[in-house]
């Protein structure tokens, strides 16, 4: 009895008690497969066997070899130089005429880099992971120069048919295709839907007729492999210098 | 306890009190800290940002070579779980796109990963509309965790009542609100992939999602999953701003920016007191982890603005 007193006592003094944070520690683990002294789970290797098992012998199917690795960098990098001159070129074999330029957002190249070596179907899928279609339009030299400022200002993208110079986040010494850029001249230009729709803030081409072929720019890039001598020897050409 | 051997990098990032609090706390007797059930610890961990990276990067001597994978980060947390009582596990969302298993699967196999490793709570990043709305309602029926979403309204949506905007759970007699907050998808995300959901101002929502936690839930810790990024150097809303411009919000787990951070960030909220904003990268390649420790006392006796010391976790427990 004198026991269950205390007790009650006790319970009803916990109830005008609260619980207030008085330190917090914290830790971040680093997950690397050589490294683990943990052994690995095997309930989860076996939920990933089948999905993994039924994608392996089509995503690890070699399309071609890269013999220098390359990397995505600012202002330019090979990877984004190479990314935006194959879909220009495969544009022009798809819409049968001359592309001028080639745009994309580097947010859009989901890698980093391609290692030299054997380039297999799942580093395509990983550099390109969105179902994002090539788009074509017509645009002015103004509307060409709105583009670089916007591209200037967050320090570059993957462009092909442009060399220019970032200065102050402003676009100088442009040309176009080793001709300076002309404002009031008509440029056939090469985009993703999603920036031709105005991702990435980027408003002002909304209102601009495009044609659609419903291609996906992976599949152009599948497309480019098949058509090029391997392996790939591809580096920055300096297309886009960021003057300090 | 199991021990490790592993290299972890352990530093003091703040001691306020000096160290003597911090080994007064740590002397005190197991013994009367379970018979009084004075004191508790609750440990979260968190992911962002997996981005369909079931595997570990490829051993291409790039990056991120061997990293990641959800093998491993399941071992981990088992282990951790085995040492720790209180454990929620939260993700912050863009657990889609980024390899095949996304484009082929939709999603289906990280939902289903995620609820075998026992997470507790996720929240919905940009990524998690890239295959529309549609695309999305056919996978959460492979999550058996609740998705959290604060400020989308799903209304005229097929997504309607599907995400609810906090959970609250109680570990150890101690209750923890858990809100998601997501970034502005229009000019992000394509407007055919999120249709007609509306998206509402992160800080109003967090402080109207807060208030709820705190005066009727009676919250002892607020969680924020925010999917806003961290910082920028626009005057767009983040996690920085969200921290200032809120009070009684403990720890925001960020994403979005896959931020490497050397240690979470201190910010100071409207109230003048700590928020701790924490991120782990992206990829799966990291698991965070905040330990909270509690105390019991009769609220007079506590102070609106105590100090709560802020360390570098400094057990050998830890699998790095």
């Amino acid at each position: 009895m004198y026991k269950k007193t205390i007790y009650l006592l006790l319970m009803l003094l916990a109830a005008c008690k609260t619980y207030h944070t008085t330190q917090i520690q914290w830790d971040e683990y680093h997950i690397e497969t050589k490294k683990q002294a943990v052994s690995a789970d095997t309930s989860i290797i076996g939920i990933i066997a089948p999905y993994k098992n039924a994608l392996d012998s089509q995503m690890n199917a070699i399309i071609g070899t890269n013999a220098i690795t390359l990397s995505s960098k600012k202002p330019e990098g090979s990877l984004g130089d190479f990314f935006a001159d194959a879909i220009r070129e495969e544009a022009e074999k798809l819409y049968h005429k001359k592309i001028d330029v080639s745009f994309f957002n580097s947010g859009g190249l989901r890698i980093q880099g391609i290692a030299a070596g054997p380039i297999k179907v799942t580093t395509i899928y990983e550099l390109m992971p969105f179902d994002n279609e090539i788009v074509v339009m017509t645009i002015d030299g103004n509307t060409l120069f709105k583009i670089l400022e916007y591209s200037a200002k967050r320090g570059g993208d993957p462009i092909s048919g442009v060399r220019y110079t970032i200065q102050d986040n402003k676009p100088i010494n442009i040309t176009v295709n080793n001709e300076a850029l002309v404002l009031a001249h008509q440029y056939v230009y090469a985009t993703n839907d999603y920036l031709a729709n105005g991702g990435d803030n980027m408003n002002f081409l909304k209102d601009v007729p495009k044609e659609l072929k419903s291609v996906k720019l992976r599949d152009m890039l599948f497309e480019y492999f098949k058509s090029h001598p391997q392996p790939l020897n591809y580096t920055a050409d300096g297309r886009v210098q960021l003057q300090k | 306890m199991e021990e490790y051997n592993y290299k972890s990098r352990r530093k003091f990032i703040r001691d306020i009190a000096g160290a003597g609090a911090f080994l007064a706390f740590y002397s005190f007797p197991t013994s009367l800290l379970a018979n009084t059930d004075a004191y508790t610890k609750i440990t979260i961990l968190h992911t962002n940002d997996w981005h369909s990276r079931i595997e570990p990067f490829p051993e291409d001597g790039g990056k991120f070579s061997g990293m990641g994978g959800a093998v491993f980060r399941a071992s981990i947390i088992n282990e951790i779980r085995k040492q720790e009582k209180n454990v929620l596990l939260l993700d912050d969302g863009d657990v889609f796109q980024g390899t095949p298993y996304f484009n082929f699967y939709g999603g289906e196999l990280e939902y289903r990963l995620m609820s075998k490793m026992g997470y507790d709570a996720g929240t919905l990043g940009n990524h998690d509309f890239d295959a529309g709305l549609d695309g999305l309602n056919k996978q959460l029926v492979h999550a058996n965790f609740p998705i959290l979403n604060a400020n989308y309204n799903f209304s005229n949506t097929l997504l309607k009542d599907k995400f609810k905007p906090y959970q609250v759970f109680v570990k150890d007699g101690v209750r923890i609100g858990v809100f998601g907050i997501g970034i502005k998808l229009d000019g992000l995300v394509p407007a055919k992939m999120y249709g007609d959901t509306q998206y509402n101002d992160p800080i109003e929502t967090a402080k109207k999602t807060v208030a709820i936690l705190k005066e009727e839930e009676h919250c002892e810790i607020v969680i924020c999953l925010s999917h806003l990024g961290y910082k920028y150097k626009e005057n767009i809303v983040s996690d920085e701003i969200l921290a200032a411009q809120t009070k009684d919000i403990d720890l925001i787990i960020g994403g979005h920016t896959h931020t490497f951070m050397d240690a979470p960030a201190s910010i100071k909220n409207s109230a003048g007191n700590e928020v701790l904003i924490f991120q782990v990268g992206w990829a799966g390649i990291n698991l965070g982890r905040v330990d909270f420790f509690l105390e019991k006392k009769s609220k007079r006796k506590w102070s609106k603005h105590h100090t709560v010391i802020v360390a570098k976790k400094t057990n050998q427990n830890n699998p790095k």
